[in-house]
């Protein structure tokens, strides 16, 4: 199997005050295959930020390795690391942004700095359109509903046309029904652009579509071993058309 | 999905009534019981499982038959508290092969979920020195819950790709499915609680042996 991000024993620890460390990852191992989705299902507080934070290489292990395409991501420099973040890696997060701005300047926001404005706010729009987010690109981020915000900040990670997405616990806010559509939907679009998905949650209804399900629990990693490929099914298409 | 959730329960009810020769034995070994007050401790530790009334008389018989109890002492001039008869008063202790067989129990891997319920009783029953052991069965049993998960979802996957989307029947599926997912969620978490538990208490055991344990 080719791995697009492995994990190969990554222990990670805080320190808490002077005498205490707080473990956060031992000794987690994993593999995910290009266009592959996994999901990690855990309570609060078992590391599941932790997991994903070292996935895009913010925190760096105390013992073993993050490799992501073969390249070991602690021995990055900053701007290797920042590259990769703007153009092969998304990071999304519950977290809103500071500035109240129309939700298509925020999803814009991360292409500024390597394309024209009017391109940036092209690709922003599409991406908007793709998830059936489009109504509300000119509102403020702020008036958004639940819902509406997780497809917008979903909308600031995909518009780069990362190949890798990490997403982290965004559907918490979401009620019934709702997290597994944003999955499938995520299921959708991962398949269309062969992109691997690596995503936090702590409902099992948002992990209804991705290959597998691990559970983490006290910074140890579960992981089942891959599920059979799809087969001949044929997806549902996306409900927004793409544009050209 | 229906029909797995009575299978579920169907599956849970029959465990009960599989591993409770070994709660017994258990309780016994803590200390010689006869059945009145058996029925009493098993309503007091194992309330939530729901043991009926008289199933520790029964249970008893059973053991004694296969040799795993004994009375404690059948000449003794047994006392019985007022509305207790007397042959549920008789004292009963397990017998080296009933400890052996408990033993072998407490030790022995849960592969068949639901897993809650046997576990629930050997965590109940286990001593500090089992507590390695524990923490390893709730290691296999949290892959098993999920595996199970996986299966729904991989399941329930291809189910929707095939269903209408219109047809009430799909909809409502949709709900049940929830459930499911829900229940192996839940599952997971809680044994995922116990085992940093048994974890936490372990190490506080390795340090002072001498310390939480009466």
């Amino acid at each position: 199997m080719d791995a697009l991000l492995s994990f190969q024993n990554v222990s990670l620890t805080f320190p808490r005050g002077h005498r205490h460390v707080v473990r956060a990852l031992a000794d987690v191992s994993l593999d995910l295959a290009r266009g592959e989705l996994m999901a990690v299902l855990a309570g609060r507080a078992q590391g599941k930020t932790t997991l994903l934070r070292a996935a895009a290489g913010f925190d760096k292990p105390v013992h073993g390795k993050v490799v992501y395409k073969g390249r070991d991501l602690s021995h990055l420099s900053d701007r290797q690391l920042s590259g990769l973040l703007t153009k092969q890696i998304a990071f999304v997060e519950s977290i809103g942004p500071d500035l109240d701005l129309p939700v298509i300047s925020h999803v814009a926001l991360p292409l500024l700095a390597v394309l024209s404005e009017n391109v940036a706010y092209e690709r922003a729009n599409t991406t908007l359109r793709r998830l059936g987010a489009d109504e509300y690109a000119d509102q403020q981020w702020s008036s958004l509903a639940d819902s509406e915000r997780v497809l917008a900040t979903l909308a600031q990670g995909l518009v780069r046309e990362p190949e890798l997405l990490l997403v982290d616990d965004l559907m918490a806010a979401l009620g019934m029904g709702a997290t597994e559509q944003i999955g499938r939907l995520l299921h959708t679009i991962a398949r269309e652009d062969e992109m691997s998905v690596l995503m936090s949650t702590s409902d099992a209804e948002a992990t209804t579509w991705f290959d597998r399900v691990a559970t983490l629990a006290g910074g140890e990693l579960y992981v089942p071993p891959p599920s059979e490929p799809d087969g001949n099914v044929i997806d549902f298409p996306s409900n927004q058309p793409r544009s050209a | 999905m229906v029909t797995t959730i009575v299978r579920l329960m169907g599956r849970t009810a029959t465990a009960s009534g599989q591993f409770g020769g070994e709660v017994i034995l258990g309780l016994l070994a803590e200390e010689p019981s006869g059945s009145y007050q058996l029925d009493r401790r098993l309503a007091e530790r194992f309330g939530s499982v729901g043991y009926a009334n008289g199933m520790a008389k029964q249970t008893l018989k059973r053991l004694r038959k296969t040799g795993l109890v004994r009375p404690v002492d059948a000449e003794a001039d047994v006392t019985s508290p007022p509305g207790v008869s007397r042959a549920e008063a008789v004292m009963f202790e397990p017998t080296s092969a009933g400890i052996k067989h408990f033993r072998r129990w407490m030790w022995a891997s849960i592969t068949a979920p639901p897993v809650r319920e046997e576990l629930h009783a050997k965590i109940a029953l286990c001593q500090p020195n089992d507590m390695p052991r524990m923490i390893t069965l709730v290691r296999e049993a949290v892959a098993v819950c999920a595996g199970r998960l996986q299966d729904l979802n991989v399941e329930t996957q291809a189910r929707r790709k095939r269903a209408d989307p219109e047809r009430w029947s799909s909809r409502m599926d949709v709900i049940v499915t929830g459930g499911d997912q829900a229940w192996w969620e839940s599952r997971i978490k809680w044994l995922q609680r116990v085992r940093i538990y048994l974890e936490q208490e372990w190490r506080t055991y390795q340090a002072d042996p001498h310390s939480r344990v009466a």
